[in-house]
């Protein structure tokens, strides 16, 4: 790093400015990795909380794709899954999007319910399924609604008394407003869905032989998804993680030819340097290292003041926004773009190598 | 000791070849300053490059203390230079971000071990003193003059304590009184270190100062009588 440091110091102006900018990209990454995990948070936490192996949906008809809006299941498709997995826990999960009201308010909710231990509830730690009649509010329905435990809300119809507000859980970016598996059936019946609908998606939690989930799935016409496949099966999730994590990467592309651009012409500029240097006898490695040296503390500064700004105005985002700010959405785009911006370095660094040392004897630079 | 043994180099030209250098040989004892002159263009630069591993020859050798340095790797090759050769350039060929001091510490702590960092570490403020610019080792190449900026140059290809000192046209960016400065400078460092420096000039000037003169036509060394005219006949 003799070099290295010596050159940060002399061209301190051109390495700030190129510092600077992977500090930007790296405040742009950061949002929209915070962003993204927010916003895919509200749209699927819900299914993650169940933790399912396996998500069991109605086979869609042809030419559309699996999906939990349009999936209902019959008493006899979960019996079929019961005796295909006897040693698994098959848990007939009841789901829809609903408006609720309470008062004068109104708001989207996804009424969800569940067998007892699937952890249906709106935490992500699950709560003890409520009683028929009874409903049990996500923090954020409860404040949408504008209700607290005790009050009565009115769910396609039926009245409901809130018995407990717990938890953040939302389903395609619904607060999460939890009740009994026959309050759900009477609601779904309500709105539309077919007679003898018990359940919107089965949540199958441990092992299930390849052949008998195949038997079962040809028997009762239903689909089974890995956990996350599933994520797709939730209407906008592809397309909203699709196109975010889209920008993402094309800002991780930029940041990688951005480094590199600039040390290409950094190297060109110090080209004949360089070959002095050999010509002096400089190993072409150890030149290499210090300039790849060179790069990486360029790199580590500008992310590590990305990275900052991302945490202080991260941090003092109102609560309410879909942002998430976690090492997974921090360190990791950190590191992605430390190791791509090495990778444009390194590329642009190759170069060095190509110094010619006979150029430095006897010619004018 | 570098002894120089019926080098031919050659350049591609076109579909032809040009010989740059024919059948040179040569040796400058420890402690010799051979003074190597000749036409533009006569292949001076090239036995240089030749002698300091930067060019290969087509055929021939070339023996520093008795030890072949020809067709060695690229890694060979730089360690030779860097622990046994002094190589100063006709410019200065400073790197800007160094001060006078890292100039000389720059390579040996590329590519020496801890040892030969340590070492170069106490010799480069030596030299720098034996070159007259002790009190100027914090500058950067742009606060220095010409002529001082050839003392860090020459100084830097000292810094190995190399027995094999190849300079090419030290002079010409320099004034008369600051190149015979430098030239004297040469001559003392070779007595003073015992090196085997071959100087490279079209200025003969200082001539008196070799304890050889060779000279160089179309790549070839020419006898002495020969020498004065064509020497003669360039600037
Ligand atoms: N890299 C090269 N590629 C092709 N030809 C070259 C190269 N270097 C030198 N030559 C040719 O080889 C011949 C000798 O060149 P060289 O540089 O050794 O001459 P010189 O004696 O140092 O000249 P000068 O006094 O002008 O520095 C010249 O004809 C030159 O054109
Ligand atoms: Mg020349």
């Amino acid at each position: 790093m003799f070099l290295a440091r010596r050159d940060l110091v002399f061209a301190k102006g051109r390495f700030a400015l190129i510092a600077s900018v992977v500090a930007l990209i790296t405040v742009l990454v950061g949002f929209l990795t915070g962003l993204t995990a927010g916003l895919a948070g509200q749209n699927v936490d819900a299914v993650l909380s169940w933790k399912a192996d396996r998500l069991v949906v109605s086979a869609p008809q042809a030419g559309a794709s699996e999906s939990f809006a349009t999936s209902a299941l019959t008493q006899e498709q979960v019996d079929a899954w019961r005796r295909a997995a006897p040693d698994a826990e098959v848990s007939p999960i009841g789901l829809s999007q609903l408006s609720a009201s309470h008062g004068e308010l109104r708001a989207g909710i996804a009424l969800v319910a569940g067998a007892p231990g699937a952890g249906t509830g709106p935490g992500a730690e699950g709560l003890a399924a409520p009683a028929t009649g009874e409903a049990v509010l996500s923090h954020d329905a409860a404040s949408a609604l504008g209700a607290a435990a005790g009050d009565t809300i009115t769910v396609a119809g039926s009245e409901l008394r809130v018995s407990a507000v717990e938890g953040t859980g939302h389903y395609s970016h619904v607060p999460l407003v939890s009740v009994a598996p026959d309050t759900w059936r009477a609601a779904a019946a309500r709105t539309g869905a077919d007679a003898g609908t018990v359940a919107t998606v089965l949540a199958i939690t441990g092992a299930v032989p390849d052949d008998a989930a195949e038997a079962a799935q040809r028997e009762s016409g239903t689909v089974s998804l890995s956990g996350l496949q599933a994520l797709s099966a939730v209407g906008s999730f592809r397309s909203e993680i699709g196109s975010l994590g889209l920008m993402i990467a094309l800002l991780l592309g930029i940041s990688a030819l951005v480094v590199g651009a600039f040390f290409t012409v950094w190297t060109l500029q110090r080209k004949g340097d360089l070959a002095v240097l050999k010509a002096l006898g400089a190993p072409t490695g150890a030149l290499v290292r210090d300039a790849l040296a060179q790069a990486g503390i360029v790199l580590l500064i500008g992310i590590a003041v990305g990275l900052g700004l991302v945490v202080a105005a991260g941090s003092a985002l109102p609560s309410g926004l879909p942002f998430v700010l976690s090492p997974l959405t921090t360190l990791f785009p950190g590191a992605v773009m430390a190791i791509l911006g090495l990778g444009g370095a390194a590329v642009a660094l190759r170069s060095v190598t190509h110094a010619d040392p006979q150029t430095a004897l006897g010619s004018a630079r | 000791m570098i002894t120089l043994e019926n080098l031919v180099l050659s350049y591609p030209d076109g579909n032809r070849r040009l010989t740059a250098l024919d059948k040179v040989s040569l040796t400058a004892r420890n402690g010799e300053l051979v003074g190597i002159t000749g036409p533009s263009g006569s292949g001076k630069s090239s036995l240089l490059a030749v002698a300091a591993t930067l060019a290969t020859p087509d055929s021939g050798h070339v023996y520093v203390d008795g030890e072949e340095i020809t067709g060695l790797s690229r890694d060979a090759a730089a360690r030779v230079r860097r622990e046994r050769l002094g190589i100063v350039f006709q410019q200065a060929n400073l790197v800007p971000s160094l001060n006078a001091l890292d100039q000389l510490l720059a390579v040996p702590t590329l590519g020496g071990g801890r040892r030969a960092r340590r070492a170069a570490k106490a010799r480069a403020v030596e030299l720098l003193e034996a070159v007259g610019l002790g009190a100027q080792a914090k500058l950067m190449p742009h606060q220095l003059s010409g002529g001082q900026r050839q003392r860090v140059n020459i100084a830097r290809a000292l810094v190995s304590a190399p027995s094999v000192l190849l300079v090419d046209e030290p002079t010409s960016a320099l004034d008369s009184q600051a190149g015979s400065a430098v030239i004297e400078l040469i001559a003392e460092l070779t007595a003073a270190n015992g090196t085997s420096t071959l100087l490279v000039t079209h200025d003969l000037q200082h001539a008196h100062r070799f304890d050889r003169l060779v000279t160089l036509v179309d790549g070839a060394i020419v006898e002495p009588e020969l020498a004065g005219a064509a020497a003669l006949s360039r600037p």
